[in-house]
């Protein structure tokens, strides 16, 4: 009975993941303007932006009609060749994602914290703890999720209460004025948004999840990056534009009354968001990867990825930039999230028998 | 072949109950000649110096009393059993007459059972009853006139109470079911009586509820102990480990307490309770973590003063893990972190000692473990000495001889004081709290955080029995919350049963016992 089974999370469980994991991503690059959203338009792209990534989902939830909740099994029902190509795809683009995390956690300390550090070192602690969480199972870490949420949300409570006084209405500018900027940022939200396979690959694991866990995710995690974009930028102003990290200058320049600087919240809340991101993303890994081969145990599974994860986040540095652009493209994710399901679902073989008998049923 | 047989063993499907196995030599069975048992018991017992038999006539049958010395009341035994005995007179005297009269005619004792082994013989004898056997008679029947000597009920030390009761339990079972019956006057308090260790044959009982305790976990609790393969058993603890889901975790899904009213109040609420004899400390399953921060104390407070110790006791494990390394970390890789004045009195104390910060303090801590382990093992006299001594020498002598700064000893008093407030997890704080100063001092907050969320999901991780440790604040239930963060007041705590069985996430459902089945 007890210790053994794999237990799943409810839907509470992983909005809470979830928006943490993007969570991170908005603490990396709110409203950087060179590379990322624009900074006026970002306040009307993020509401845009989850729009595209709720179209995004609609495949997914199409496909589970017909084929049960389990993608990679719907996949596996097409063909032997069909299953493990894709299934190698998705766990190749967990680690990927999961080295991505390091890297740029670990690019954040020595730029900004640990200046006369090794990168390596970061990366090497931070996959450990991360592949450890993804050992222990899905239940562990999302449980974890909910300790973190409550943590990160107290926490940003108080940011955003200590930058009040820095906020000034008179830099926000209409968010429409350059549609060029808008569009492109919407797409960049949306293509982005790699969390979405975390999201397909996770549900499977969901008990009595729906299609209101993915809208909630969204809208939930909309809001949020809204409300932080609208501080930054009217705390900040143009000067957001011009640093690396907006949100780590948001917080220094915070400042709440005995409490000094607010950098160190800052830095705790992302160590947490960056840690669940990358162990979501090893566990996916990790899933993918006893697919392919049933007889590795997770605890093997988790170092093996961790250890690939690590290799490409150090060793794979010069080819990071290239890497990096065709990620940001958004064509894996369309190819695996979007691409996927719909292909699948062309396959009659991909109905799931349950799926069968219900109909028959019926 | 053994690593297949292993292999094989791992995928084979679980064996169902079995009882505990039966004593040694049960599958000898008492003769009726009494010759031939003493013969078989002296042969049995040899070597002994406590065997006491006396061979005696009651109304003209051979009989023999046998007994363990010390362990019967002698006043009890003379004036209940020998007496009345002796001045035995029937009217058609024969084996079968005295037997009949021993099992239906009086009362020797109020304890009284028939036994037809020699290994139950040896286990009641050794457990203080008196064994009666009759020539003739294949069997024999035992007395519980037991009159040991042991330690009174008194007030339980590591688990001291402002309000309540004084009651804690002591080393003997029996009393301490008697504490648990007193509380709980219901014949659906169950008494499950079984025997560990091979060799020392020590009883146990277990305890639940009738009605409140899932059947699910009694019968997995029953099945975690008949895999209990131990030669010895003299305290609770041997057997936690049994009964723990992850025994490699930091955190124990196993409860102790020593508290007849503890116990109580964990099994009206669907738990499983383990009394071990020999032992004041009794084990209780599922235990979750919320309930180390809760005292019997919480519910006889006002509410509002209750809530505030429970976030008092937060506070005090938060900084007893983290304030050490926390320290290191800031003050050897972000001072720039701290208020100008604090930093400039760090700076200062630190300026004076020849060692950094993360020696410094483990150091610190290295000697007040010395420390706190001898005044804990000495006795208690010269204990206070060594306190005295250990205090003197580090919080003073050091200081002024410039080898740890004065912020440190703040520190380290700070973290010692708040680590007494939640004495059930001490033995995770101090080996945390090591770790962390290990890992601030080498990465800073960046390692004390990330090893912080490492240690979170570890404890997330522990599942007692099939409920989450962390439940009900992750996965989260609103209504099992009211008496985690906060405690209300007794009408709402009132309003509805809540049973360990019903938390979020728990895979252990249904309620009443196997027996109701």
């Amino acid at each position: 009975m007890t210790g053994s089974r794999p237990r799943d999370i409810s839907p509470a469980q992983l909005v809470m993941l979830l928006l943490l994991c993007r969570l991170f991503v908005l603490f990396t690059y709110t409203s950087r303007s060179e590379n990322n959203l624009s900074g006026p338009a970002v306040l009307a792209a993020v509401p845009l932006a989850a729009a595209g990534a709720l179209l995004m989902l609609l495949p997914f939830f199409l496909l589970r009609r017909k084929a049960g909740s389990d993608m990679l099994t719907a996949f596996w029902r097409v063909g032997r060749p069909f299953g493990a190509a894709l299934t190698a795809a998705c766990g190749l683009f967990c680690v990927y994602m999961a080295a991505s995390t390091a890297g740029h956690f670990s690019f954040f300390l020595v730029s900004t914290v640990y200046q006369n550090a090794k990168q390596w070192v970061f990366v090497l602690l931070f996959l450990l703890a991360a592949a450890y969480a993804a050992a222990l199972g899905l239940e562990a870490f999302s449980r974890a999720g909910g300790f973190f949420f409550a943590a990160a949300m107290a926490a940003g409570a108080l940011l955003l209460f200590a930058l009040l006084p820095e906020v000034d209405l008179a830099n926000l500018a209409n968010p429409f004025l350059d549609p060029g900027a808008l569009a492109a940022g919407t797409l960049r939200g949306v293509a982005g948004n790699a969390d979405i396979l975390l999201f397909l690959l996770l549900f499977p694991r969901v008990r009595g999840g729906s299609g209101k866990t993915g809208f909630w995710w969204v809208a939930l995690t909309a809001a949020v990056w809204w409300v932080l974009c609208f501080f930054v930028l009217t705390a900040l102003g143009d000067y957001a534009g011009t640093r690396l990290f907006p949100l780590q200058t948001a917080a220094a320049v915070a400042n709440l009354s005995v409490f000094g600087r607010m950098d160190l919240v800052h830095i705790t809340v992302w160590i947490i968001t960056a840690f669940l991101r990358a162990a979501a993303w090893l566990y996916c890994g990790c899933t993918c990867l006893r697919r392919l081969f049933p007889k590795v145990r997770m605890g093997a599974a988790s170092a093996l990825c961790a250890l690939a994860a690590g290799i490409a986040a150090v060793a794979a540095a010069p080819l990071w930039e290239a890497a990096g652009s065709a990620w940001e493209s958004g064509v894996p994710l369309l190819l695996l999230a979007v691409a996927a399901p719909l292909v699948t679902l062309c396959f009659p073989r991909a109905k799931s028998p349950v799926e069968d008998g219900k109909e028959a049923a019926q | 072949m053994g690593v297949i047989r292993y292999l094989k063993g791992l995928f084979a499907p679980p064996p169902a109950y079995a009882p505990p196995r039966p004593d040694e030599g049960a599958d000898k069975k008492l003769g009726s000649a009494l010759l031939d048992n003493l013969i078989g018991v002296r042969a049995m017992f040899t070597d002994s110096g406590d065997l006491i038999i006396h061979e005696v006539q009651v109304c003209g049958v051979p009989c023999a009393v046998l007994m363990c010395e010390g362990m019967v009341n002698t006043q009890t035994f003379s004036e209940m059993f020998a007496e009345p005995l002796t001045r035995l007179r029937l009217e058609k005297p024969g084996p079968d007459s005295v037997l009949d009269w021993v099992r239906h005619q009086s009362l020797l004792a109020p304890d009284q059972k028939e036994i037809h082994t020699f290994g139950e013989l040896f286990r009641f004898m050794m457990s203080g009853f008196v064994v009666l056997l009759i020539d003739g008679i294949a069997g024999g029947s035992v007395f519980g006139i037991q009159g040991f000597s042991g330690r009174s009920v008194g007030e339980p030390a590591g688990e001291t109470n402002v309000r309540g009761s004084r009651e804690g339990f002591s080393e003997m079972l029996r009393p301490n079911m008697s504490l648990l019956r007193r509380r709980f006057k219901s014949p659906d308090l169950i008494f499950e009586m079984t025997v560990f260790g091979d060799k020392s044959r020590t009883d146990c009982t277990l305890v639940y509820l009738r009605g409140a305790v899932s059947d699910e976990l009694l019968r997995e609790v029953k099945y975690r102990l008949s895999k209990v393969k131990i030669d010895v058993v003299l305290e609770s603890g041997y057997l936690q480990p049994f009964l723990d889901s992850k025994p490699l975790s930091l955190f124990s899904g196993v409860g102790v307490t020593e508290r007849p009213d503890t116990l109580c109040a964990k099994v009206a609420e669907g738990r499983v309770g383990l009394l071990v004899d020999g032992t004041p400390y009794a084990l209780i399953v599922p235990y979750l973590f919320a309930e180390n921060f809760q005292s019997l104390d919480d519910y006889s407070h006002r509410p509002y003063f209750a809530t505030f110790i429970r976030w008092l006791k937060y506070a005090a494990f938060a900084l007893s893990i983290l304030l050490p390394g926390l320290y290191v970390a800031v003050g050897s890789f972000h001072p720039e972190l701290l208020p100008a004045t604090i930093l400039t009195s760090l700076v200062v104390s630190e300026e004076t000692t020849p060692f950094p910060l993360m020696f410094e303090a483990l150091a610190v801590f290295f000697i007040y473990e010395i420390v706190r382990e001898a005044g804990l093992r000495m006795p208690q006299a010269v204990g206070h000495a060594v306190s005295i001594v250990g205090a003197l020498v580090i919080g003073d002598a050091a200081v002024n001889a410039g080898i740890i700064g004065a912020p440190m000893v703040i520190v380290v008093a700070v973290t010692a004081i708040s680590s007494f407030v939640v004495p059930s997890l001490y033995e995770p704080v101090t080996v945390l709290r090591f770790a962390f100063i290990l890992i601030g001092g080498l990465s800073g907050v960046f390692g004390v955080v990330l090893a912080l969320c490492a240690v979170i999901v570890n404890l997330c991780a522990v599942n007692p029995l099939g409920v989450p440790a962390t439940s009900p604040a992750t996965p989260f239930s609103l209504y099992p919350m009211r008496d985690v963060l906060f405690r209300w007041g007794w009408r709402t705590l009132a309003k509805e049963d809540l049973r360990v069985q019903d938390l979020a996430g728990s895979d252990i459902r249904g309620e009443g016992t196997a027996d109701d089945r």
